[in-house]
């Protein structure tokens, strides 16, 4: 926990804009009303989907607001996401030109928020086709996704994801080379962060209620992963 | 009582490479590699609390095949802790002397003979004495395959290839002269002492004493696959322990040759690291964890050294600076008495655009500077008063490859028509290179990077108008044995300057 603490620490002192996003993207999630958040669409959706077909799982995400779930998802992302992304935030701002940076970050932004859009669908996928394949069970499923976050913690796949999680990438300075490593650097910071979490991200996805509890605990879990660096 | 550890060149026995304190240092060196490496008092024990990679110990004959280890959750306690790249850099070896000479001090006193002193204390290397023709080389007794006995010398050890370091690598002038003990900011330096990081195996950019003499002498002794040229088996050399011995003394001189040079008071470093204490133990195994602020003084851990005079005698980097740019032509700026309160800010200058394969011969890379950067970096120049002009930092981002012991040269100059050869900048080592380029390993394979201070060389370039290219040349010259089969590339080549308050 001291770990953690540490962390939040330094993200107050380094990059305080990477708290500020992540306090607001929670402020939001926690206005949202919940059956049309990413999580609790997962939740409620499929108990609709288990009277009316039950493999037609795909129709969930069109069962609320579209508008409100991609928001939300989009809030989730970077709720639980911001806080860990100060090294390579750090990076893309200061290696990159000082007239450079505002466009390199939101290059870097958009290419690290789209693999975990497509994760995020992936893991309510996952988390509906559990549900339905469970839905007698519902309890049982977030102990079988919490199960499943610790197992994974201590597997060398992991460790390795972490490991890569740390690694910064050299940037091109000057023209298009610069805007493509912006993105390449958002694309592998996202792939190595989505192998890395997306443990803790299943766990409010399989949650009955409480999403935005379970989605700050699980946010807790990950800086105090972050902390501990792989050796 | 207060031990003092004493030069290791300064109290050989006439027409003998030995001391009375080397003598001790090798019986006991000789008693604890007989140990068992479960054993925490054991030579290897103490060695891997600073880097273990079992393929690399059984290849130097230091660990037998199905050897009994400690159990896994003692390892992860105790070893390969060593802080490299990071703040915690001088406390966390300081902590581990500690230990160790704690250990070696009983280890003497168990044998039980004659004379044997209980005041025994680590000697040091101060291969940067230039009064001393001596210092350079590797301390004799070291390089003896016997004792005066006749009996075989612990302090030897075949995979040690260098005997003497070289002059340039031990130079202190622009380590010293820093008032900064640790950097936040990206692209220049992170003072003498490291960046701030949390507890760290697996770091990147480093601190000067870091860089220089730490990793040059690491090198420069070890010598292409000894044991000293790589931080997961440097230990295992006791040739080791003196080298950090001095690199201690390095920061008790710099902490005391100024009265304005602080270690940091930030608590996440005096209280730090956040998750973990520095692990290590005293003579009898019981724990002795510990952070940097416990370690601040070495009287209080019950050590001095015999001399920690400034061999800069006073001089300030700002001050060295100026007067040499004075020297070669350029205006004569103001000394100033207090250091600004302000930290001083920085930006990329400049870039290549490609990596960089090194090998056997020399390469060159061009960097291109930004236009507004490098008016603004003209601009300092120009300031009135006693504003010190930009500095400018050479970045070598993510180098990756397998000789550690690779040492290059730095040359920077301006591809302008007519301008001066490339000057030399600086030198860096590659001292830990395989562990971070292994990307299964803790760094995840993001390499090594290196800051080298340029601003003398832009100076210069200044006074020449050179600086009126946008294009620069950085060339790369191997000053030790490297193949073009080691694999060495530099990810990115970039420039910072940094404007000073």
């Amino acid at each position: 926990m001291r770990g953690a603490l540490a962390e939040l620490h330094e993200l107050v002192r380094a990059t305080p804009a990477l708290l500020i996003i992540s306090l607001f993207s929670w402020a939001l999630l926690a206005g949202l009303d919940e059956r049309f958040t990413i999580a609790g669409v997962c939740a409620s959706g499929t108990r609709q989907l288990e009277m009316a077909a039950r493999w037609a799982f795909l129709s969930t995400y069109t069962l609320g607001s579209p508008g409100r779930i991609i928001l939300s998802g989009f809030a989730m992302i970077l709720a639980m996401m911001a806080p860990l992304l100060r090294a390579p935030v750090s990076h893309i701002w200061h290696r990159s030109l000082a007239q450079r940076r505002t466009r390199a970050m939101l290059l870097f932004s958009l290419a690290y928020a789209m693999p975990w859009f497509l994760a995020l669908f992936c893991l309510v996928t996952l988390a509906v086709i559990l549900r339905v394949t469970l839905s007698s069970h519902s309890e049982f499923l977030l102990a079988a996704a919490g199960l499943l976050a610790l197992l994974w913690q201590i597997t060398p796949w992991k460790r390795r994801c972490l490991a890569r999680c740390h690694v910064t990438r050299p940037l091109r300075a000057f023209g298009t080379a610069a805007e493509v490593d912006s993105l390449r650097s958002g694309l592998v910071a996202s792939v190595w962060c989505i192998g890395t979490c997306w443990a803790f991200m299943l766990v409010p996805l399989a949650a009955n209620r409480a999403h935005v509890l379970w989605m700050a605990a699980m946010s807790v879990a990950g800086l105090i992963d972050r902390s501990h660096r792989p050796r | 009582m207060t031990i003092t550890r004493q030069d290791v060149w300064k109290h050989l026995q006439r027409g003998s490479p030995w001391s009375d304190s080397l003598l001790w240092y090798a019986r006991a060196v000789g008693e604890m590699q007989k140990r068992p490496i479960t054993d925490k008092t054991s030579w290897r024990y103490l060695a891997a609390m600073h880097g273990f990679e079992p393929s690399l110990w059984r290849a130097q004959g230091y660990l037998q095949p199905n050897e009994k280890l400690p159990p896994q959750a003692e390892q992860d306690r105790y070893w390969q802790q060593c802080q490299h790249q990071s703040w915690y850099f001088l406390p966390w070896h300081r902590a581990y002397l500690r230990s160790f000479e704690e250990i070696v001090r009983a280890t003497i006193a168990a044998l039980e003979e004659p004379g044997a002193p209980r005041d025994w204390a680590l000697p040091y290397w101060n291969y940067s004495d230039r009064n001393d023709p001596n210092a350079l080389k590797l301390p004799a007794a070291f390089a003896q395959k016997s004792l005066p006995d006749g009996s075989p010398n612990p302090l030897f050890v075949k995979a040690r290839f260098g005997a003497s370091v070289a002059a340039a690598d031990v130079d202190l002038t622009h380590r010293l002269a820093e008032d900064r003990f640790t950097g936040t900011t990206v692209g220049v330096l992170h003072g003498i002492g490291g960046p701030r990081t949390p507890f760290s195996h697996s770091g990147e950019a480093e601190g000067l004493i870091e860089a220089a003499p730490h990793d040059l002498v690491h090198v420069d002794v070890g010598g292409r696959g000894g044991l000293m040229s790589d931080p997961r088996t440097a230990a295992l050399d006791p040739v080791f322990w003196v080298h950090h011995s001095n690199i201690d003394r390095l920061w008790v001189v710099w902490r005391h040759r100024k009265a304005d040079n602080h270690d940091p008071t930030d608590s996440a470093w005096l209280k730090g690291p956040a998750n973990r204490r520095f692990a290590t133990f005293d003579a009898q195994g019981k724990d002795l964890p510990s952070t940097p602020g416990d370690v601040l003084d070495v009287r209080k851990l019950g050590y001095d050294y015999e001399d920690i005079s400034d061999p800069l005698k006073g001089a300030v980097r700002r001050k060295l600076r100026l007067d040499e740019f004075a020297a070669a032509g350029g205006a004569r700026i103001a000394a100033r008495g207090q250091p600004m309160a302000e930290k001083p800010t920085a930006e990329l200058l400049g870039a290549g655009d490609r990596s960089v394969r090194l090998g056997h011969a020399r390469v060159s890379a061009e960097v291109k500077l930004a236009a507004a950067p490098r008016s603004r970096l003209s601009e300092s120049f120009a300031q009135p008063g006693d504003q010190e002009p930009d500095r400018v930092f050479l970045n070598l981002e993510n180098i990756r490859g397998s000789n550690g012991a690779a040492k290059f040269d730095v040359f920077l100059g301006s591809k302008k028509p007519g301008a001066a050869a490339p000057r030399l900048v600086g030198t860096f080592s590659l001292f830990g290179l395989e562990a971070a380029s292994d990307q299964k390993g803790a760094h995840g394979g993001k390499g090594l990077s290196k800051v080298l201070e340029v601003t003398q060389v832009v100076d210069a370039m200044h006074l020449g108008h050179e600086l009126d290219s946008n294009l620069l040349e950085v060339q790369i010259v191997p000053r030790s044995d490297v193949r073009d089969d080691d694999g060495i590339t530099i990810g990115h080549v970039s420039l910072y300057r940094q404007r000073q308050p």
